[in-house]
């Protein structure tokens, strides 16, 4: 066994032994969970919680993605939805580029190269598209940290959605023709089968987990820490800071590239509406609500958002049916971002861990006081 | 390698219309303590600032195993065995003790070591810890300390790369006369047992000067003494220095 996977070991296994750690089992059954999630679809024919779902799981990697860079490295980056953005727009351009026989609105595109490239392939282009940005926004903000990295990066952000919503159609004529805000009706990923669209992403969300996770509790991950910690402290001990910086820029880049291909593939569309700064807080929300710096709570926030916003919406329409208003129910869509940033304040507010991190502390100490 | 490690050549550094650093030159021999005295606000944390890389200097030039380094950044200079440490201890707040020792053996210099040698990295880490009295408290979080222990851990932290030279910045500061004694005696064993160099910075005079070998002292910005220990504490622009003028004839009186 070599120094890597020793290192490992504690990670996953109790002190000594061979069993697994409880959270492990949870995030085991978590996933058994999420794989079975489809067969609601083969039960009912009803398609709208696989694609909740699926929606939930692209949101995990972009939030694990986020947290790498932001939470776990403490380099603020404010303008993540960019890389999404890049990601999502590599499969529109490369569709309507490359891809023969693809139509956008019923008109077939005149396929510029003629050839049918993999979906496969388009994602990873998509995902290293989003590093190569990464890689280029990471060297230009070396110098910068903090509130400055924050709205450098915010800036990006928005130099990007204006590009993409007012520059980029008027570049390609097959784009001004047919969409003038986005690129719509893409081609489905998999033929129109949402299941194996589901099995696809979660296929994603799977390997992006792993590798966040073990990267980040690897000694790597606690070299990570040390530059958010104290970076000049970290130099001191003869580390390039830089280096290890502009990496994680890049990888973080990279898994939101790849998020934001299944998102232009989930929706079968892409536009500078779909990759704003929403997306961004939305992402950060979810990093705040699971807790930062931990993986664990960007994968598992997703879902939480997910639930309340389910079971908010849930309650407005109770509210409804029994008092009779129905305009209850239009009046909470209005507010529905209040509340959703409301929660996220009392979570800062009184649980700064974030709602995961605090239960996994809180029934790891359970289950060790049970053992003992 | 015996001779000189560290030659500053007729350094200066400006801010502004200050200067904090005056023309200062000194060296320091393989294996020696040296000391670098004065009082608050001489320039001697500007000073090792310099040489550690942290900051660039304006006139003069930087020896350090005969090259000149001026052009090297920070973890350039620490991966040729140039360790330091800072006034204020600057821990990894969200690590354990052992977590915060990784840290060091994650540098590229550190991995080219350990290449060669067959201890694994967590028994050299307990190994440091044992010496340094901090094993017990191995996965305590560093937040929890108390400010000896962390000083301590500063020290071991440096001592891990295995460096040639290490910089001391204020290592007593705030310190009882146990702690001082404590840590004293590890500076004391890096410096005979691992054939580490130091150059220490304080201000305070007493239990500094049982330690080091020779002393340079600064005041603002210039370096007015050299020698022994014992001859620099009857120098009169030492005592000038840090007791203003007519000091001398008050210490001697």
């Amino acid at each position: 066994m070599g120094e890597f996977s020793r290192s490992l070991m504690p990670v996953f296994f109790a002190p000594g032994t061979r069993k697994l750690k409880p959270s492990k089992w949870f995030t085991l059954g978590f996933m058994l969970f999420l794989a079975l999630v489809p067969i609601h679809y083969l039960i009912t024919d009803s398609t709208w919680i696989v694609k909740l779902f699926i929606s939930a799981n692209i949101f995990a990697i972009l939030a694990m993605s986020w947290d790498l860079l932001s939470g776990y490295t403490g380099q603020e980056n404010f303008g993540h939805h960019f890389f999404v953005g890049v990601g999502g727009y590599t499969v529109g351009l490369l569709t309507v580029a490359l891809v023969k026989g693809a139509t956008i609105e019923g008109v077939e595109l005149p396929a510029i190269m003629g050839i049918n490239v993999p979906s496969f392939v388009i994602i990873l282009v998509g995902g290293l598209a989003g590093a190569m940005f990464g890689f280029l926004i990471g060297v230009l903000c070396l110098r910068l940290a903090g509130p400055y990295l924050a709205l450098a990066t915010l800036a990006m952000g928005f130099i990007f959605i204006e590009f993409t919503d007012r520059i980029l159609p008027g570049l390609n004529p097959v784009l001004e023709t047919h969409s003038t805000e986005g690129i719509y009706n893409l081609p489905h990923l998999t033929g129109g089968n949402i299941g194996a669209l589901y099995y696809i992403v979660l296929l994603a969300l799977i390997g992006s987990l792993l590798f966040n996770y073990i990267f980040t509790r690897s000694h790597y991950g606690l070299l990570l820490k040390a530059i958010r910690e104290d970076e000049t402290a970290t130099k001191a001990l003869g580390i390039n800071t830089t280096f290890h910086k502009v990496m994680v820029f890049t990888i973080s880049a990279f898994f939101a590239g790849i998020g934001g291909t299944f998102l232009a593939y989930s929706v079968q569309a892409i536009a500078a509406s779909y990759v704003d700064t929403h997306l961004l807080l939305k992402i950060i929300s979810i990093c705040i609500l699971g807790g930062m710096g931990t993986i664990t709570g960007g994968f598992g926030g997703a879902y939480f958002l997910m639930l309340a916003l389910l079971g908010m919406d849930e309650i407005a329409r109770l509210v409804a049916d029994i008092t009779g208003i129905m305009e209850i129910r239009s009046a909470y869509k209005i507010f529905e971002d209040l509340f959703y940033y409301g929660v996220i304040i009392v979570v800062m507010l009184f649980m700064p861990e974030g709602i995961i991190t605090s239960m996994i502390k809180k029934a790891t100490a359970l289950y060790y006081r049970k053992s003992e | 390698m015996t001779g000189k490690i560290l030659e500053v050549k007729h350094l200066t550094k400006r801010f502004g219309g200050l200067v904090a650093v005056k023309n200062v030159s000194f060296y320091t021999n393989q294996g020696e303590k040296l000391g670098i005295l004065g009082p608050n606000g001489a320039g001697k944390t500007t000073l090792l600032n310099q040489i550690s890389g942290f900051l660039a200097w304006d006139e003069g030039s930087v020896l350090y195993k005969g090259r000149d380094i001026k052009k090297l950044k920070p973890h350039e200079r620490a991966g040729m065995g140039m360790g330091r440490t800072f006034q204020l201890v600057r821990p990894f707040k969200e690590m354990t003790v052992k977590e915060n020792l990784i840290i060091p053996f994650l540098s590229p210099r550190k991995r080219r070591l350990l290449k060669k040698s067959a201890v694994s990295v967590d028994e050299t880490i307990d190994e440091i810890l044992a010496k340094v009295g901090l094993l017990g408290k191995k996965d305590t979080f560093v937040d929890q300390l108390p400010h000896g222990e962390l000083k301590k851990l500063e020290v071991a932290k440096v001592s891990a790369l295995k460096p040639d030279l290490v910089l001391l910045d204020e290592p007593f500061g705030g310190l009882s006369a146990g702690e001082i004694d404590m840590l004293s005696s590890y500076i004391n064993f890096l410096n005979k047992e691992e054939k580490i160099t130091f150059v220490i910075i304080e201000h305070r005079l007493r239990e500094f000067m049982k330690i080091v070998d020779r002393v340079v002292v600064l005041n603002y910005g210039e370096l007015i003494a050299e020698g022994a220990p014992q001859e620099i504490i009857k120098n009169p622009l030492v005592i000038e220095a840090y007791l203003g003028k007519g000091g001398a004839e008050i210490a001697a009186a």
